[in-house]
């Protein structure tokens, strides 16, 4: 695992894995995934433009929901004129999944005979920054035997990670829906920049042990979005690779 | 901006929200019971699981379209932008570069085999 840890680790480390992180540190750790988010977020305005939304309404979105997956399917949603409770239901099914990644980053820390893990003074300050990206990057950071992790380091690099979503928002619905017309090569890009970003966190956490775990992730994605939709698939994925986790052979601490 | 409009982005964001913050009421000594054991277990390993059932829902509506229209040029692309993404990483150990520059081959394969 050593030869895996991702920048975003690297970056936090102006401090020492043994020292205990600082909030610019947490800052500094965000650039990767606010360089990751940006563009993508530049996607998600010019979509909510081409929607028929406006800028007020994208960048309200972004700023108060701050889940990228669900806010494009809040687009799609809203502007196929899906009512209210339909919508809230579907897009809160989606985010179930943020419920694992609290306990999951606590796990590790305990694991680690983190002291932090016991005196918690700002969960409801950094929880807000809990997306996929920014657990995967503090998950990867406590990968390291003997990292030290601080609330103050997970609030940095949730506002770094948040603020770039804000912005990227921002300057996609300014462009407006047609920014991309000329260059649908960039649109493309932009399109595949979810997929490259979730297999460079997953090469930055997967060791040879969780295999298995990848399997049943993928293969539990497969039979729920079959069955019902990506999003059940999702959960269902998640749940089905715990489990081959905890009762297969990449058991132990992770 | 109407109040239909503000009343989910607000549910859904509160309700996102408590998803991400309520577990932390977990932490702490009661926390650390509940999390020994098969559920500690699980929890240690939901984080790989997550990551890779998200990368499977991002590449799914690329492999849908590519096998409902049998055209192998987009598949191709996909398939070059993940190795590039792998091959970055693997390199630079770097999950930005490696993002930035999959993407990247993704377009210009995808600009290259005449797909726009």
């Amino acid at each position: 695992m050593a030869a895996l840890y991702p920048l975003a680790l690297r970056l936090a480390l102006v401090s020492s894995p043994a020292q205990r992180p600082r909030f610019g540190g947490g800052l500094a750790a965000s650039l990767p995934i606010a360089l990751a988010y940006f563009p993508v977020a530049v996607s998600f305005g010019v979509a909510g433009a081409k929607a028929g939304f406006s800028l007020a309404e994208t960048a309200f979105m972004s700023v108060v929901i701050y889940a990228g997956a669900s806010q494009f399917l809040a687009l799609a949603l809203l502007a196929g004129g899906a009512g209210p409770l339909l919508a809230v239901v579907s897009l809160l099914a989606l985010n179930a999944r943020h419920l694992l990644y609290a306990p999951a980053l606590l796990e590790r820390l305990r694991r680690g005979a983190d002291e932090a893990y016991a005196r918690l003074r700002w969960p409801w300050l950094w929880a807000h920054g809990l997306t996929d990206e920014v657990f995967a990057s503090a998950l990867g950071r406590l990968s390291v035997r003997g990292a030290r992790w601080s609330e103050a380091w997970q609030v940095g690099i949730g506002l770094g990670a948040y603020l770039a979503w804000v912005a990227g928002t921002v300057v996609g619905a300014v462009l407006g829906g047609g920014a991309f017309e000329r260059w649908p090569a960039v649109d493309a890009a932009l399109a595949f920049l979810m997929p490259t970003l979730f297999l460079s966190l997953l090469l930055a956490m997967v060791e040879r042990r969780h295999w298995p775990v990848v399997v049943a992730a993928v293969g539990g994605f497969a039979l729920g979005s079959t069955l019902f939709s990506a999003s059940t698939g999702i959960l269902v994925g998640m749940v089905a690779g715990g489990l081959a986790g905890a009762f297969g052979r990449a058991g132990g601490a992770t | 901006m109407t109040l239909g409009y503000v009343a989910v982005c607000v549910a859904v964001g509160i309700g996102t929200y408590l998803f991400r913050y309520l577990p932390t009421r977990l932490g702490g000594s009661a926390g650390g019971r509940a999390m020994r054991g098969p559920l500690g277990a699980f929890l240690a390993n939901v984080g790989v699981a997550a990551v890779a059932a998200l990368l499977a829902a991002a590449l799914e509506p690329f492999v849908e379209a590519a096998w409902r229209s049998g055209d192998l040029r987009s598949a191709s692309a996909a398939l070059v932008g993940l190795a590039v993404t792998f091959g970055v990483f693997r390199w630079r150990k770097g999950v930005a570069l490696a993002t930035l520059l999959g993407a990247l081959a993704y377009g210009v394969v995808w600009w290259l085999a005449g797909l726009g």
